[in-house]
This record gives C-alpha cells, structure tokens and sequence, in this order.
C-alpha cells in the first residue's frame, strides 16, 4: 500500500501514515506483524510529589511536638513554641501546593495559612486592632488580585487588550480598598485622595482600551502603528 | 586479555559517562531480522559463546577517584522483550551491570549499546559474530567468518581491545572552533519515548542516482538532508537563520589502520550558511563534496582528535576528583556537542554478508539513541542491497523525515517506510 500523500510503500494494516499523519482509507486488517512490540519501556524517574510532601508533612509535625516538648520542659509552660507551631502550620499549608494538581485549593490555604500566622502574631503581641482593620483585609485583597491575575491570563484565548485593562481595574480598586481601610484605622472617617489621583488616569485609560479591543478595526489600526 | 580486569576509558568514550541522567544514556541500536522466530535458549547460549572470544564487552562501568573506567564482569546480560521505546538509559543494575542490552521481538534480534563501551563497528561485530553462532548452533550453519564475523575458536587478540587514539596522537592538534547550527522545534515527545521512522531504499538505485550526481551515498543522502532543513527553515521564516549543519561520524579505521572494537572515531559537521540565499540540489552536492574533502583527511583528523587527547592529558584536567570532572565534562558537552549540529547522520556503509548467511536474514538495522539537546539523529547501514535508513527524534512532528523521503521519491526512488508510530 502506499500513501497517497507522500508516494512511499507502507505496510497494508497501517492505519495512518507515519509521515504524514493521512488516514489510510484502504488500510486492511491483516495478521501482519507491526514493526514494534507494544511494550512500553518505562524508564521510572518519576517525582512523587504526593509522597514528597506527606514526608515533608511528617518531618514538619515531629520538628513542632519537639520543640513543643522543649519548651514545655524549659519553661513549665508553652511559651514561645506557639510561634514555631504558628509558622510550621503556615509552612504544611503551603505544601498543598506539591500535594494538590489543581491549584486553587491550594492557594486558598496558603491565603488562610499566612492569615493565621499573622493572627497569632498579633494575638500574642496585642495587636489584634492593626491585624483586624489592616493586614487581614490587605492581604486578602493582594491574594484576590495575584489569583485574578494568574486566571486571567491563563485562559487559553489571550487578549493582551482585553486583560490588562482589566488587571489595571482592579489594580485601582485595590488601591481605593487600601486607602479607606488607612483612613478607619486613623481617623475613622473616609476621604479619599492619593488613590483616586492614581486610580481615575488608569480607570479611564484601562476602560477606552477596553471598550477599544472590541472593534476590530480600532486593533488593526493600533497593530499597524505601534508594532516594534 | 581474560587477566585484564580494568581498562581505561578510551578518549571518545570519556565524553559519555558524565552525561549519563535519570533518563538520559548516549546509546545506539543495531538490530537484525532473521527468516524464523528467534529461539531464546540457543541464543543465550550463542550469547555466552561469543562473549568468551570479545570479552572486551564483559565490562561494567565504575567511578574512580579521578576518572571512570570499566571493570571486567563475568555472566551475561539478560536477554529482554523488545519494547515499542528502545534505546532508553540502561538500568546497569537490572541489566547484570553489562554496557549492552539484548532484545528480541518475534524475529528481530536487537543489541543497545552504551557508547562509551564500542562504536558501530564494534557493535556490528558483536552483532554479526552472535548472529552466526547462532544460526549454527541452530541450523548447523556453515558460515564463513570475515572481519566483522570473528571465529570464535580464535584466541581474543590484544589489538581488538587497544585504545587507537593513543596510538594515533600526533605532535599537535586543534579542536575547531564553530558556530551553533540551526535546531529544529517541536512538540516534545514523552521523555521516554522516540519517534522512530525507517526507510528501505534499493541501494543499486540509489548508486545509479548518485552516479548521475556524481557523488557518494553520504554525501548524497547528506545533500537531501540540507535541502529538507532548508526548506523547514523557509518554511518557518527563522529569521535567526543560523547555519544547517550536519555532524557526520567518521570511522578512522579507514584512515588510521585499527581492529579495535572500542570507541575509535570522530565526525566533521558541514554546513550550509542559508542567509546567502537558497541552494538548489546541485549546489548543496557541490558544498557538501568540498567540505567533506577539505574536513575527511588524516591530518586534520588526526589533529582534531589530537586536541581531545592533549585536553584529556592535561594535568589540571587529571588532578580534578571525579565528581567535579562529571559537571565540567557535562557542561563542555552541553556547550560544544549537540550546540554545532541540526542533527547527526551516521551511516555505517555497506556490509559484506557471506552468501551462506544471507538467506537466514531479511534485513538488519541501525538507529541513534536520543539527542541531548538537539531533535533527534539518523543512522543508515546495508546490506544485501538495501540501504535502511533510520531517523530518530524526540519531537512529535515528521516534517524532516516527510520532506527526506518524499524528495526521494520525487527523484524517481522507491521507499518503504516502517515506524514504532511513536509519534502518533
């Protein structure tokens, strides 16, 4: 049989040809032997991530109870191994990213592992009112905007027109979030300024551009004048 | 030679034991097919047989403070199932520590090689000398012996085990400088899989082609290799356009009289500079006859291998403990192996098989194992009037092997194509 495609012989219960990738319509089903064997040499060398980080989760869990047990015998009490335990969980949070394929679930931990470590911190050091009306809201308002970032742009279908507008949005929203939580914390009363001389110049230009890489034309046009 | 226990590593082969990875090993496969189904029993005992006479390949490989070097093993290496992936890294420890694996499918017997332990013509006298002990242990065979078919009744001789780059080293040498050569990209394939197309061509047709050429098969078959990478090159619009270029292994028993079985070779890499323009079919002979002529003469390989010695006796370079030597050795590699070449064409040549042995054989094989850093390798060898043409790669698309056999057959040449549809 040969391929009708690139004119070469090739054995009559080809299915497809190896060159070309053609579908043989006249491929017959004979008891002729296929060049290769269909065994599979697996070469091993695999990374078990899942085994790597249930071992790195055994190590972290022995290294808290010593340290827990040390403090306990120096001290009488638990003391300063609450700040270790503290870190050790933020740091097994952080090991769902080994553990898990899909990532968001991960990333959802670490977010509650770096709030957790930050709370006991503060908890341990009276600050529970910076931690409560500053750090927590900013950090999730960072992590909202870093797991919007990485989903935005790594949808299959990429529109640099389109994405980095809306990364700038919510660039300027954070930055409004930020300053209103600055200005409870200090003075109760919400004014706004330096985030609205930042934000409105990046709103405006991030919405024309928007509302810009919806007309075809108006892209062409852009592609044509600015390209390097 | 059974009191030698250790050996040093030839100077070629010192390249290859540091780029050994988890999945990575410099191999190369020979394979041959005979008419019936090969019995396994009868060719571990062929098997056992011929090692007694080349006990140069009873060696495992070992570190040593400074270099590595092979020490001499007893047993044999078990004969495996072929698999659809050949030439993956061998696993010393599964494989009874030996340097070369054994594999049969049906009635195709296959011998991998680690480089560092022979060159093609070692391994095609292992191939040929095992062949026939075995088709006369099973059919009582008469079959007269020729270089490459050793009697193995004949005492192993000292030569057969001799490191002939020593042997050679001139006064002075150089290791050229070059340019990196232009890669091919794709999909890669899984780390353990090959993409392997073969094509049998009619060697007296092929003769007749490059007659009208004016020309070798080599560097004839080379020709239509830079014209497919030309075009790939066109095609793909690589402004880049770095240079294509071809290593193309040189067996310096033809030029330095040797019977070595080890390693004793070295390559000249042609190119063809395609920002000057395009080349048609003629002019790519012409480029690829000249500098063949220029680069294939016993100067100046004997002063390029020269220069690898002079490097391996430097003394800087042989104080340094082993386990540094292994990342310098790697990264000069990395710099200055598969960097210079689009791809390798090693073609073994023609071999002469005794008439009584030929109708015990259908056809016999020789393949590249995986490139490092480059897509992938062709090996040719013939015999009984075929030439077997084998591309390897670790890329999923075929556009090189495509655009090779169809210009071929655009030249009037019929071929037939076999694959392990690695890539499909």
């Amino acid at each position: 049989m040969y391929c009708y495609k690139c004119g070469v012989k090739l054995k009559d219960n080809l299915k497809r040809c190896p060159l070309c990738k053609t579908y043989l319509k006249y491929a017959k089903n004979t008891s002729e032997l296929s060049a290769y064997s269909n065994i599979i040499d697996d070469v091993g060398g695999h990374i078990n991530f899942k085994y790597i980080s249930k071992i790195l989760l055994l190590i972290l869990v022995l290294s808290a109870l010593i340290t827990v047990i040390c403090n306990y015998f120096i001290s009488g009490k638990i003391t300063w191994s609450i700040y270790v335990i503290a870190s050790i969980t933020y740091l097994s949070f952080q090991l769902s990213f080994l553990y898990f394929k899909k990532k968001l679930f991960p990333a959802i931990l670490s977010m509650i592992g770096l709030e957790y470590l930050l709370f006991t911190i503060a908890y341990l050091n009276n600050g529970m009112h910076w931690y409560l009306y500053l750090v927590m809201p900013n950090i999730f308002a960072v992590w909202l905007i870093i797991v919007l970032s990485v989903y935005i742009f790594k949808r299959k279908k990429r529109n640099l027109m389109r994405n980095i507008p809306i990364i700038f949005f919510i660039i300027s929203s954070i930055l409004i979030v930020t300053e209103i939580l600055i200005d409870l914390y200090l003075r109760n009363i919400i004014k706004l300024t330096w985030s609205l001389y930042a934000s409105i110049p990046i709103l405006v230009i991030s919405l024309i551009f928007f509302i810009a890489s919806f007309n075809k034309h108006i892209v062409e046009e852009l592609k044509k004048r600015v390209f390097i | 030679m059974e009191n030698v226990t250790w050996m040093k590593l030839d100077n070629a082969a010192l390249i290859y034991p540091p780029t050994i990875k988890k999945k990575y090993a410099a191999m190369f496969r020979l394979t041959i097919t005979f008419n019936e189904k090969i019995d396994i029993e009868i060719l571990r005992k062929a098997l056992a047989n011929t090692l007694k006479r080349l006990p140069s390949f009873s060696y495992r490989l070992k570190k040593g403070l400074f270099w590595h070097y092979f020490e001499r093993i007893d047993g044999l290496p078990p004969i495996l199932p072929d698999v659809k992936n050949p030439m993956n890294r061998i696993n010393f420890h599964e494989n009874n520590y030996f340097l070369f694996r054994v594999r049969v499918y049906e009635k195709r017997l296959a011998l991998e090689f680690f480089h560092a332990l022979t060159d093609g013509t070692g391994g095609v006298t292992l191939l040929l000398t095992l062949s026939r002990e075995y088709l006369y242990l099973k059919y009582n065979a008469d079959i007269p012996y020729t270089d490459k078919i050793l009697n193995l009744s004949d005492k192993p001789n000292k030569k057969e085990y001799e490191d002939s780059f020593k042997k050679y080293t001139g006064a002075s040498g150089f290791i050229p400088k070059e340019r990196p050569a232009y890669h091919l990209k794709g999909t890669m394939l899984p780390s353990n899989m090959l993409n392997i197309i073969t094509g049998k061509i009619d060697v007296n047709k092929l003769k007749e082609l490059c007659h009208r050429f004016d020309c070798t098969i080599t560097e004839f078959l080379t020709s239509i290799m830079f014209l497919a990478l030309q075009e790939i090159q066109n095609n793909h619009h690589d402004k880049k356009s770095r240079p294509i270029k071809i290593s193309i292994p040189v067996n310096l028993r033809r030029i330095f009289p040797s019977s070595t079985l080890r390693n004793f070779s070295s390559y000249v890499n042609p190119k063809l500079d395609t920002s000057l323009g395009e080349y048609t079919l003629e002019e790519i002979i012409s480029e690829v006859k000249s500098q063949l002529s220029f680069k294939v003469n016993e100067k100046r390989l004997r002063s390029k291998f020269t220069g690898n010695v002079k490097a391996e006796k430097n003394i800087l370079v042989r104080i340094m403990p082993s386990f540094i030597k292994k990342y310098a050795l790697s990264i000069s590699d990395y710099l200055m192996g598969d960097r210079y070449c689009t791809t390798t064409f090693s073609n073994y040549g023609y071999i002469n098989i005794p008439k009584e042995m030929e109708k015990y054989i259908t056809d016999i094989g020789f393949m590249l194992g995986r490139s490092r850093n480059k897509h992938g390798s062709v090996g040719c060898i013939s015999c009984m009037n075929n030439l077997y043409i084998t591309f390897t790669s670790r890329i999923k698309e075929t556009e090189f092997e495509r655009l090779f056999f169809t210009k071929l057959v655009e030249l009037g040449i019929e071929v037939s194509i076999e694959s392990n549809e690695g890539g499909i």
